[in-house]
């Protein structure tokens, strides 16, 4: 099965080849960032 | 966090805005392969579990029975075939599930997009109701006619001080613009106002869009434990726990290895082994996975 690959960060990501531990990782970092990116904007626009 | 200018403030949005995008569809794909991957893995752990209780089965049944012995090949293959109609009843069993997930994933890329918006949307009313206020305050049209109100007023009292007649035009006048400068200042109050409701508006959606994506992020979490404990459950027979021996037939327990040869080996594998399996397959098909897939 074709899961695909991803560039995040510049990084490629070849996703066939990741364990299920190593993209629970990336997703988590991915998660974190959003959520950080979000948190600082909205604290910006507060001030 | 410093006070930052308009200008930088909306440098730092725009960044925001261009960033997000790359976030939200990798955040996607990564979630849509992970919750692949967790069936492929489930499904490959079940399937093996399956073949080395067939395998365990086998040896039970005559341990001598392996690669050229009588009927050995016919086995085999059998056996490949029902542990295929296995794996493909599993899978599909995962897609039920897997289908369920795509659609919160992709509801949490158009929520966190809107997100986004409403982000960049709540810093232009701020700078919007900063810009009405100032307008309000500096209005050329009200500053105008407040100056045409204070003329007539000191028209009317330098007359009324000289005691000459005061034209009741100039009165009527007067009564106009002032009731011009109500207008006005209410029309410049109400944009202020819908401004600072849309903000409002604005806020509360903020906060219900980002309820929703945690709770998506929550949903999904659980759908894909229950779709491991589906599949490690499907097919299962006694206490539903995955087991990796079979029990032999109770007709043969007495039977010493001195007989074990004069049966047809591959005959009794069929019959104790794979056709009880392949009846649980179609039981579960036709049963389980149709009522769920509907």
């Amino acid at each position: 099965m074709k899961l695909g690959t991803v560039v995040y960060d510049s990084k490629i990501y070849n996703l066939d080849y990741m364990t299920l531990e190593e993209m629970q990782a990336l997703l988590k970092t991915i998660e974190e960032d959003k959520k950080d990116s979000f948190k600082e904007a909205k604290k910006m626009i507060k001030n | 966090m410093e006070n930052l200018t308009d200008g930088e403030k909306c440098k730092n949005l725009l960044k925001l805005y261009n960033e997000s995008e790359g976030k939200i569809k990798a955040n996607a794909m990564v979630s849509r392969a992970y919750i692949d991957k967790v069936s492929l893995d489930t499904i490959d752990e079940k399937v093996n579990a399956q073949m080395n209780s067939i395998k365990v089965g086998i040896c039970n049944i005559n341990p001598k029975f392996k690669e050229g012995s009588k009927n050995y090949d016919v086995t085999k293959k059998l056996v490949s075939e029902t542990l295929s109609k296995y794996e493909q009843a599993l899978i599909e069993l995962s897609k039920f599930y897997d289908g369920k997930i795509e659609q919160l994933i992709l509801r949490k890329v158009e929520l966190e997009a809107s997100l986004v918006g409403a982000i960049i949307n709540e810093e232009y009313l701020n700078q919007s109701i900063v810009k009405r206020n100032n307008q309000k305050e500096n209005d050329k049209v009200k500053k105008s006619v407040k100056e045409n109100i204070k003329t007539v007023l000191e028209k009317i009292k330098t007359k009324r001080s000289n005691n000459a007649e005061v034209d009741p035009k100039m009165i009527t006048n007067l009564l106009d613009q002032q009731e011009v400068a109500i207008e006005l200042e209410e029309q410049l109050s109400n944009k202020i106002d819908k401004t600072v409701k849309d903000k409002n508006e604005n806020k509360e959606f903020l906060s219900k869009v980002e309820k929703e994506i945690s709770m998506i992020d929550t949903e999904i979490n659980r759908i894909n434990d229950r779709k491991k404990e589906s599949i490690y459950n499907a097919m299962e027979v006694g206490n539903k726990e995955m087991i990796t021996t079979i029990r032999k037939p109770r007709m043969f327990k007495k039977i010493t290895r001195f007989f074990v040869s004069r049966f047809n080996t591959a005959k009794v594998v069929e019959t104790t082994i794979i056709e009880p399996l392949n009846s649980r397959i179609e039981n579960f098909k036709n049963t389980e996975l149709s009522s769920m897939v509907g």
